[in-house]
């Protein structure tokens, strides 16, 4: 027996609450605009045209955030890098929910866990077409700002976080994988307290040509309307995703810490287990993934019966929905009602976790299931339960479930129950 | 106050989040509580927005003595020279 299926059903001595969210995402930094766009299905994916010398135009799909990173001020006072911007905002809007600013912390028991695909993209891409292109020199501060744990670090600055600053770069499963690490940290009684998330902001000419040239993208021709429907997850005619943008904060607790502060949690982080497939760099593998949902299972102390929704990685590509649809079949059947998020808000990669985590913790609070938007025709090769149409009500729904699944092979999985 | 100073201010407002309404023209750098590296990058803002390479005998980043006012002489006095312009600077 496996030391994870040995500890089945055992409670973890520690329960671990969210006791505050702030997002910045193509939804909306607000989470009744995040709620409103979530249940209603409304697609943030625009069409952008591209066209660089060396390569041929192209248009692409992209969700981006209305966001102005001037009005972020780094505690380095060191430039921002757009998506270090965002992941301090999430961040500043997730300590407030907690009440973090004001409550008295332990600083040497308080860490950051944050996840980023490529991290300062957006600045090496300036940097790189400025040097390159206009011949103008690099920045004193251009590593500090590329650097993937620039956000990392000015989160723990911007708090006072002295536990841990650690950043996590395991490409789509990167900030899932931040938000278990701060669990694990607070479950083994390193820290009390975490601030955890992740974020990525690279729809820049060099990145979005690099993701075109790896044929993932949903094509998409110039019109708007058929742009916000250009990412079909589990759909017959799916074919790829949208680049997307943003970031999520979450403040993970240890249930004694919030209770002696006296803050208030409606969920807690209740499982979380990750792997690697290590079988191929970038094809999804259905068995490593269906390991990583029972040990995320395992972990929480649940069975397969227990969850009651899952937000499935759900990339829209023709294999990644394959593997998926396979391997919740595996660990499910037909049980589980499955959404996929990125119809609507793209696809975040690093940040992907965090704001899909949040989907799902949004799910639990209004025990409605946000549907897979733009799914008419499901591929009929996949026998799991997809919620079509409008937001299905979840009376019952007590534990929900995020996949995150990653280039590289990490799959990561979390788990979310409700308080009462 | 001459227009540098107000390209200076607006630097420093814009990069370094120093509001315009907290400087005076005979304040020293070292006032600005820049660190060596914010000194360095403030350097290096200048540069680019003056289309100009500051030479180091002009101003030392290390000068912290040096006031807002002297140091707009300077990027004054490097316009009106014959100084080869940055971006062919050897």
């Amino acid at each position: 027996m496996s030391r994870d299926a040995a500890r089945a059903g055992r409670p973890h001595a520690q329960q671990v609450l969210v006791t505050g969210c702030g997002v910045v995402s193509p939804l909306g930094r607000s989470l009744q605009d995040f709620d409103d766009a979530l249940f209603a299905g409304l697609s943030a994916i625009e069409a952008r045209s591209l066209a660089l010398p060396g390569m041929d135009a192209i248009d692409l799909g992209v969700a981006a955030c209305d966001f102005d990173p001037a009005v972020i001020r780094s505690s380095s006072r060191l430039p921002l890098d757009r998506g270090t911007a965002m992941a301090l905002a999430a961040a500043e809007d997730a300590a407030e929910q907690a009440g973090l600013p004001k409550a008295v912390l332990d600083s040497e028991r308080f860490g950051v866990f944050w996840g980023s695909g490529i991290g300062g993209s957006a600045s090496f891409d300036a940097a790189a077409a400025g040097l390159y292109g206009e011949h103008r020199r690099m920045r004193p501060t251009t590593v500090l700002t590329v650097m993937p744990n620039a956000a990392v670090a000015e989160i723990a600055l911007r708090f006072g976080a002295r536990g841990s600053a650690i950043g996590y770069a395991c490409a789509c499963a990167s900030s899932a994988v931040a938000i278990g690490e701060g669990l694990r940290a607070i479950r083994a009684g390193w820290i009390d307290v975490a601030l955890v998330g992740g974020h990525e902001a690279m729809l820049t000419p060099g990145l979005m040509s690099a993701w075109h040239a790896m044929r993932v993208l949903a094509p998409v021709a110039a019109s708007q309307e058929q742009a916000r429907a250009a990412c079909r997850p589990f759909s017959a005619d799916r074919s790829g995703f949208a680049l997307g943008e943003g970031a999520a904060a979450f403040v993970l607790e240890s249930s004694a810490h919030a209770h002696a502060r006296g803050a208030e949690a409606d969920a807690l982080l209740s499982g979380y287990a990750t792997n690697c497939d290590a079988r191929h760099i970038s094809n999804p593998d259905a068995a490593g993934q269906s390991r990583a949902m029972a040990a995320a299972l395992r972990d929480a102390g649940l069975r397969p019966e227990d969850i009651g929704h899952l937000n499935a990685h759900g990339t829209a590509t023709t294999a990644g929905d394959a593997a998926e649809a396979s391997s919740i079949e595996a660990v499910f059947g037909r049980a589980v009602p499955v959404s996929a998020t990125k119809a609507i808000h793209g696809h975040l990669m690093g940040a992907g976790g965090a704001v899909e985590l949040l989907a799902t913790l949004r799910a639990l609070a209004h025990r409605r299931l946000p549907p897979i938007a733009h799914l008419q025709v499901p591929d009929a090769g996949f026998g799991i339960d997809f919620v079509r149409g409008e937001a299905r009500p979840a009376p019952a729904l007590r534990h929900a479930m995020s996949n995150s699944f990653a280039f590289g092979g990490t799959n990561a999985v979390l788990v979310a129950s409700r308080v009462d | 106050m001459t227009s540098t100073f107000d390209t200076v201010a607006e630097i420093l407002q814009k990069d370094f989040h120093i509001e315009p309404a907290q400087l005076r023209p005979g304040m020293s750098l070292g006032e600005l509580a820049l660190d060596s590296l914010e000194m360095m990058e403030f350097v290096f803002a200048l540069e680019d927005r003056f289309g100009q390479r500051i030479p180091e005998d002009r101003l030392d980043p290390g000068e912290l003595g040096l006031s807002l006012e002297r140091l707009c002489q300077v990027i004054d006095a490097l316009r009106e020279e014959p100084v080869k312009p940055l971006r062919r600077a050897a």
